[in-house]
């Protein structure tokens, strides 16, 4: 008789970074989603006039709403796998997010940030939305789940039994 | 990580000899957070003293009056910070240091902490952190302010 040894990998509701990822995930598919109702007329990589901001606070443009939606996916995608996955994208989308908060004031400093090189359309709520973002994922990818890796959460193959 | 950010911040806009020393001090912050969001806190004792003696410094420019509340002059020493940008930073590297005195003196905390309050405490740090440094960097060259 075989006996299965592979871990089965952590429960949702146990694995912080499972949590985080589906969560944040949802929240920027929404967002995503959402924001293409405020860029109406706005250039797809370019700076909007101020009236492009979600709620009147997060400015956005039709690339911006893309890159939510794409790394939306990308954690939703990993959120709904194992904690092993959760914690890789939860860093690297975290590293990116903070690579980001620095740069975008880069971005918006020429002009008030109504210059071309804007080309998400930042402002100084993303800023502190892309840095909270960057601080959460990281802390999270880099500080929970600290057993999970990808060989102890294969999934069971077919026709092992388990004792 | 934040005060990290700031002090990098501060280097962009600073005079050339400063920002060697700023650009050094913050990628050793932005390291270090780095590395203890990855592992128990490396070596608490040697960062404490690292923590206190950034406050002392940051506390010594603000009160020698190198700053404005605007865009700063550059003061005899060269220091040219915004009063809101090294606030931030201080306050960051402040409780910092609060926190390595409370771990030092209550040693590492043992066990598992559930998933829930670990993602609340996380939520409410990281977004404390993230609104005094993108402030404090708004503040900064990064954010349009032209220093000398």
């Amino acid at each position: 008789m075989q006996i299965n040894q592979i871990n089965p990998g952590t429960a949702f509701h146990r694995s912080p970074n499972r949590i985080i990822a589906t969560l944040f995930g949802a929240v920027y598919l929404l967002v995503g989603l959402l924001g293409f109702f405020w860029t109406n007329g706005v250039p797809f990589a370019g700076p909007g006039d101020g009236s492009n901001a979600i709620l009147g606070i997060f400015e956005v443009n039709p690339l911006h709403n893309v890159v939510h939606l794409l790394i939306g996916v990308a954690l939703v995608i990993a959120g709904t796998g194992t904690a092993a996955s959760a914690k890789a994208a939860n860093s690297t989308v975290g590293a990116a997010y903070l690579l980001l908060g620095v740069v975008g004031f880069f971005l918006t400093a020429p002009d008030g940030g109504r210059n071309a090189i804007n080309f998400l359309s930042l402002n100084t709520a993303d800023h502190v939305l892309h840095l909270a973002s960057a601080l959460v994922l990281l802390a999270t990818g880099l500080g929970a789940d600290k057993g999970a890796t990808r060989a102890r959460e294969q999934p069971e193959p077919a026709g092992a039994t388990t004792v | 990580m934040g005060a990290g950010l700031i002090h990098l911040g501060i280097a962009a806009g600073s005079a050339p000899v400063l920002l060697a020393l700023f650009a050094g001090i913050g990628a050793l912050e932005v390291l270090w957070s780095v590395v203890a969001l990855s592992r128990p806190a490396p070596a608490p004792a040697a960062s404490l003293a690292g923590a206190v003696l950034l406050v002392v410094a940051q506390l010594a420019v603000l009160l020698s009056g190198s700053h404005d509340h605007e865009a700063a002059e550059p003061s005899a020493a060269g220091v040219a910070v915004p009063l809101g940008t090294i606030l931030g930073a201080l306050l960051l590297d402040l409780a910092l240091a609060a926190l390595l005195a409370l771990r030092l003196r209550r040693g590492s905390p043992t066990g598992v902490v559930a998933a829930i309050p670990f993602l609340l405490g996380t939520a409410a740090g990281a977004g404390a952190v993230a609104l005094i440094t993108a402030t404090s960097l708004a503040g900064s060259s990064l954010g349009g302010q032209h220093l000398h």
